[in-house]
């Protein structure tokens, strides 16, 4: 236990809370999930194999953003690309697939934590 | 205004959110100890399965017909259902939980406000939101909003009081699907001659106070508009029980002591949860009555402690010493309980005059200490001399258990 002691701090008043990460990287607590990327076919957006995903289903999915969904019998994530007045996913080297009503999205990433 | 709301097969939906592969078929989710089934999703009810099935009986059936089967994974239905709770805590001013997939919203009754619009609203935003579907009742009262969300079920999700075309509409629901009218009621109910929701609108008051109590009279003012069932704060327990029954039959006193040590170390948590102490301890042990093979053993015994007790070593030791006075060799037990009851406010317990207390402060540090590791570090960080931390034997038979997805980093679903 830390006692007080001797000059009171010229601080006081001024104190603040330190950095929260969760204030940071959270901000919909109910509808933020954590998913961990496997494999390479983001590195070109700078997510590596590993790192966690935080992953916002209350975003709403714009061109640029990075969409997680199903597709066949996995969760994957591509970012979302305007084609025309349609909406498609883009690997990252020019080739498109277009986004059809079925498309089952789960969020949008919003956020990358890496541990080193 | 009150809304009814409550997630449609919750287990069930839990387990195939983070299933992509699950997309379209059958889930059910098993009891305790995969008993029976507890949950299940439209299309494993397609399939044939109900609530109750007993799961020995009906597994080669289940994997037959491809229905995927879950063990009950609490730790993630208790966080999904907080992630409902707050989005309800958001858009209502005023949320009762009622259980862990069933909430009560109070809305203020606004002038002209469109209900079923916000509803409808409170749907999407949770469906979007957590995943989980859930189906709203709109009613003036508790018992006809829960009503109402039956109906919503087979209509679109959303129900109000005031689609309610006629009052035949009641006429098709029984009498036993009403809040707080179970199936023994119901048969008491036929013999007055009331089998519907109708017929139990209409019963009059002062007969319905008579056969029914005061409680069944109060549905019946529900069912007609009238908030009658008051709400209350869940009260603080005034006993605690903690057990669970082995997969296994346990003959050796070993492991039932390591049970024992185990629940009743949860017990003790919840406890000091509530700011209680303890004055009386019980142990029960069982044999299984099923299970021929052997003797039969129910036997309880229980101590009163010198104080009321909040002390996990000390209550622990009494619990201990009632196992072993109970044990008997070559008996196959099925269960061992342990209660904690006479529960008095911590700070309500009186120093005994002809007792050294010079012990209780470190005993009560010691206790907030171990309070704040667990709290800090996760509840098995710390055992008490004969709890174990490897599963036994006597564990919750749990085979098909998912990951604690919410809840566990090494547990997280995967992105490829």
């Amino acid at each position: 236990m830390a006692h007080e002691t001797g000059f009171p701090s010229p601080a006081r008043g001024y104190e603040e809370a330190g950095i929260d990460l969760n204030r940071l990287l959270v901000h919909n607590q109910p509808a933020t999930f954590f998913m961990r990327m496997k494999g390479s076919r983001l590195v070109y957006r700078g997510i590596y194999p590993d790192d966690l995903l935080v992953v916002d289903r209350s975003r709403p999915p714009v061109a640029g953003s990075l969409i997680v969904y199903r597709q066949d019998e996995d969760f994957t994530c591509s970012e979302l690309v305007r084609d025309g007045s349609a909406l498609a996913f883009t690997d990252g080297q020019g080739n498109i697939r277009p986004v059809s009503e079925d498309t089952d999205i789960f969020g949008t990433v919003s956020g990358v934590v890496r541990q080193l | 205004m009150i809304f009814h709301v409550d997630a449609n097969s919750f287990y069930a939906s839990c387990e195939s959110l983070f299933r992509p592969d699950l997309e379209g078929k059958g889930i059910i989710v098993l009891s305790n100890n995969d008993g029976i089934v507890i949950a299940l999703n439209d299309e494993a009810k397609k399939a044939g399965f109900k609530r109750g099935d007993v799961w020995y009986k009906i597994c080669d059936d289940a994997q037959r017909k491809g229905v995927v089967t879950f063990s009950s994974n609490y730790t993630l239905y208790a966080d999904m259902s907080a992630r409902l709770v707050a989005i309800y805590t958001r858009l209502c001013p005023d949320v009762e939980v009622y259980s862990i997939d069933e909430s009560f919203l109070y809305y203020p009754d606004w002038h002209c406000p469109d209900f079923p619009d916000i509803a409808r609203h409170l749907r999407a935003t949770v469906l979007k939101e957590t995943g989980l579907p859930v189906s709203v009742g709109i009613a003036p009262t508790r018992t006809l909003a829960k009503l109402c969300n039956k109906m919503a079920k087979k209509n679109g999700g959303v129900f109000s009081w005031t689609d309610i075309a006629t009052e035949n509409d009641f006429a098709c629901i029984p009498a036993a699907d009403i809040w707080g009218i179970g199936w023994a009621k119901a048969k008491a109910l036929k013999r007055h001659g009331i089998a519907t929701a109708l017929d139990l609108k209409h019963y009059p008051l002062h007969l319905a106070k008579k056969h029914l109590t005061v409680t069944g009279m109060r549905t019946v003012q529900e069912l007609n508009g009238i908030p009658a069932i008051g709400r209350e704060e869940r009260e603080k327990h005034k006993n605690i029980c903690s057990s669970r029954s082995f997969a296994e039959p346990v003959t050796l006193l070993c492991d039932l002591e390591e049970a024992l040590s185990s629940y009743t170390h949860e017990a003790v948590r919840r406890m000091r949860e509530q700011g209680s102490a303890a004055r009386y301890i019980s142990v029960y042990l069982m044999t299984n009555p099923w299970d021929d093979a052997g003797p039969q053993q129910f036997t309880q015994l229980s101590a009163e402690m010198e104080q009321p007790s909040a002390f996990l070593p000390d209550i622990l030791d009494t619990a201990l010493g009632l196992l072993r006075n109970q044990f008997k060799e070559g008996y196959r037990y099925r269960k061992v309980m342990v209660n904690l009851l006479g529960l008095v406010g911590q700070d309500e317990t009186q120093p005994d005059l002809f007792r050294s207390t010079d012990d209780s402060p470190s005993r009560r540090a010691l206790m907030e200490c171990f309070d704040a590791l667990e709290k800090k570090y996760g509840r098995d960080i710390l055992h008490v001399g004969s709890s174990t931390l490897l599963p036994r034997a006597w564990n919750m038979k749990r085979k098909f258990l998912s990951p604690a997805y919410t809840t566990d980093v090494r547990a997280l679903p995967e992105v490829h």
